[in-house]
């Protein structure tokens, strides 16, 4: 559904505001060209022309400041942890995130690593989870398109207050001692 | 690639090769750490030990010591060699061998923030794998992951 699905039978169209706002912003998801490790691979088999996420108006971009979407695509490692956070916070709101993956999502198979964040959500709010190892482009698809449908629906508010990270001392760099 | 012979071994480094070992194909030869540096250093002259292969550690809890081991390989005449030395658990240091071998350096360091051994003369030991402040050394049997 998109916005030419608010169209009723005539030509005049009465709507609120917030909906069509919303329905625009579900309709133009730009994600972050952002990849942690293998489950990348399977992103970006989701964007090529096979599964196609242009479609969904989604499309890659390089700089996290024009993105609205971080899918975090991989293993987040605690030396990683800190640039993913300030990814984030360079994004401008609205922005959404998806945990795609066993190892964004809980840690994975390395779950009793020294090395790994036990889930992305330790350092940044997530709004759609997305299991596997890899996930499937389908199964990829299938949480884009059901974050699509909370963004149009207002389940997931535009401005939202800003948490601090439930790890703070993962989500932010030390300092320098040795 | 062949193992270097015991009898090699033993006509470069005489008395200061403790133990010498046949262990999976490659001839392991033992020596104290105090002679580290200078053993590493004349088999890499007389025996054309050119290739550092590998350098890393383990640590056998239970002995209470860890070993330091290295890799050799001579690519001029295709042979191989593991040395390795006995280290303390607590306080070890051995001399830095990456003036003989560049590829030592990121080992060295790598095995110095795995094990907490302290590499003397080498340059700079900062963590290379591991973020800044990081406490405990993760490869270490009795290591407990914080979280």
């Amino acid at each position: 559904m998109g916005v030419m699905d608010l169209q009723s039978e005539g030509a005049i169209v009465t709507t609120k505001l917030d909906t069509l706002v919303n329905a625009a912003r579900s309709s133009s998801l730009w994600y972050m060209l952002f990849g942690l490790a293998c489950c990348a691979i399977e992103m970006m088999a989701t964007g090529a022309a096979r599964y196609d996420f242009d479609r969904f108006g989604m499309i890659f971009r390089a700089s996290p400041r024009q993105c609205d979407l971080m899918i975090v695509a991989g293993t987040v490692t605690k030396k990683m942890a800190p640039r993913v956070r300030r990814l984030w916070e360079q994004m401008a709101e609205p922005r959404y995130v998806l945990a795609m993956g066993s190892c964004a999502v809980s840690g994975g198979p390395f779950y009793d690593s020294y090395a790994v964040v036990k889930g992305v959500d330790q350092i940044v709010p997530v709004d759609m989870y997305v299991p596997g190892c890899p996930p499937r482009p389908e199964a990829l698809l299938q949480g884009v398109l059901e974050l699509q449908r909370r963004i149009r629906s207002g389940e997931i508010p535009p401005v939202r207050p800003v948490e601090p990270p439930p790890r703070p001392d993962l989500a932010y760099e030390k300092e320098r001692t040795s | 690639m062949t193992p270097v012979s015991p009898e090699e071994i033993s006509t470069v480094l005489g008395p200061r090769a403790v133990e010498v070992t046949d262990a999976h194909g490659w001839t392991v030869c033992r020596v104290e750490p105090d002679q580290w540096y200078g053993c590493l250093a004349d088999l890499n002259r007389s025996l054309e030990m050119d290739y550092l292969a590998c350098l890393t550690a383990v640590d056998l809890l239970e002995e209470g010591r860890m070993d330091l081991v290295v890799h050799l390989m001579s690519l001029e005449r295709r042979r191989k060699l593991a040395v390795k030395c006995s280290l303390p658990r607590d306080g070890a240091s051995v001399r830095s061998v990456r003036d003989i071998w560049a590829a030592a350096d990121w080992l060295e360091r790598e095995t110095h923030e795995m094990f907490g051994i302290h590499f003397e003369g080498h340059p700079d030991l900062s963590n290379l794998l591991l973020p800044d402040g990081w406490e405990g050394h993760p490869l270490r049997k009795d290591y407990v992951e914080p979280d």
